[in-house]
């Protein structure tokens, strides 16, 4: 039943939340190389990520959608979204296992993502207006709240390296501090 | 009933949830969660009058949403977080909302809001740099609801 499920999976996208961009398709792959859906993804993930997402008004929210072709299910994970196309409706019969794949592929994601938390022994402090802005958001969103590195680094499409490098001229600039360890990753919070 | 129109832009993270929050009068945590699209919120001004206050995300990708809802709007509330990295790009933000808002004769006003953090600009200079009347607010308290009421109303009114 299982590997049947898996047969009817023909492509899974994440969705990530940039706070500068938005929604953007951060990694995809095709599962089914010849019968996988032909469409301009990066521009469907902003209307998934908005139709399973949108709003902050709460209420009920899609677990999939029924498309002419295919379905797409989506499952929350933080600000992120995994989605999964499927070729028929016959495996929404089965969320939770599909919950699964979903959550295997994720991983699968991270792990070609890099997602280290090593703090670099240099760090490369040119600043541009991006970075500013960076700067910015990073101070509004660690007031009354505490986020390690790597959350901080997936919110703004940064490099492990370029995220140490904000952080420590926050830090040096007086504005951050570090507040604790989660794990292998430094929580950081307003100074 | 007589509805008015009130949009609500901005930044990411300067607070425009926040302060339609505030005027809804409801809990307001302080913590970032970004709004994904738009909300709306519907705010009493009065026994036979109300406002329809869209919430907009600040993010790049939702600027289409902008363009689209925000015509038609009274009044056009821009908040800035009183930074003054951000107090600029806000400066480019209501030139654009007035050429977009240009048939409509949109009043436009800005909030100068975390007047409550360090570093905050004051709301004289936020208002000399973006060359719109600008109200010192702190959104995070519930205490200045009804000050952010009246700003509103004082906004309708001029209209």
């Amino acid at each position: 039943m299982a590997g049947n499920i898996l047969d009817d999976v023909s492509s899974v996208m994440s969705i990530g939340f940039d706070m500068i961009a938005g929604p953007i398709l951060r990694w995809k792959k095709d599962v089914d190389t010849i019968n996988h859906v032909e469409l301009d993804y990066d521009h469907f993930a902003l209307a998934t990520y908005l139709a399973f997402k949108g709003g902050n008004a709460g209420g009920p929210v899609p677990k999939a959608i029924v498309y002419d072709a295919f379905s797409v299910v989506g499952f929350e994970k933080g600000m992120d979204l995994v989605c999964l196309f499927l070729k028929n409706t016959k495996a929404l019969e089965d969320i939770s296992r599909l919950k699964e794949i979903a959550t295997s592929f994720s991983a699968q994601m991270d792990k070609e993502d890099g997602a280290d938390d090593q703090e670099p022994s240099t760090v490369n402090t040119a600043e541009d207006d991006g970075v500013k802005e960076i700067k910015r958001i990073i101070c509004n969103m660690l007031r009354q709240n505490t986020l390690p590195t790597p959350e901080i680094r997936s919110h703004f499409k940064l490099t492990s390296s370029e995220a140490w490098a904000i952080m420590s001229a926050l830090e040096h600039d007086g504005l951050v501090k570090r507040s604790g360890k989660d794990g292998r990753s430094v929580l950081w919070t307003l100074a | 009933m007589n509805t008015s129109k009130c949009a609500i832009l901005g930044s990411p993270a300067v607070g425009k949830t926040t302060l339609l929050r505030l005027l809804e009068g409801k809990d307001i945590t302080g913590q970032y969660i970004p709004t994904q699209g738009f909300d709306r919120g519907a705010i009493k001004m009065g026994r036979n009058a109300s406002a329809v206050c869209w919430d907009f995300g600040g993010q790049q990708a939702f600027y289409d949403f902008w363009k689209q809802y925000i015509l038609g709007s009274d009044v056009i509330v821009v908040v800035t977080d009183s930074t003054p990295v951000n107090v600029l790009q806000t400066k480019q933000l209501i030139e654009w909302a007035k050429r977009l808002t240009e048939d409509d004769d949109a009043n436009i006003i800005a909030i100068a809001n975390k007047q409550d953090l360090p570093g905050a600009m004051a709301p004289e200079r936020v208002s000399d740099v973006l060359g719109i009347p600008a109200y010192p607010m702190t959104a995070t308290d519930p205490a200045n609801q009804e000050k952010m009421y009246q700003i509103l109303k004082n906004s309708l009114k001029r209209k």
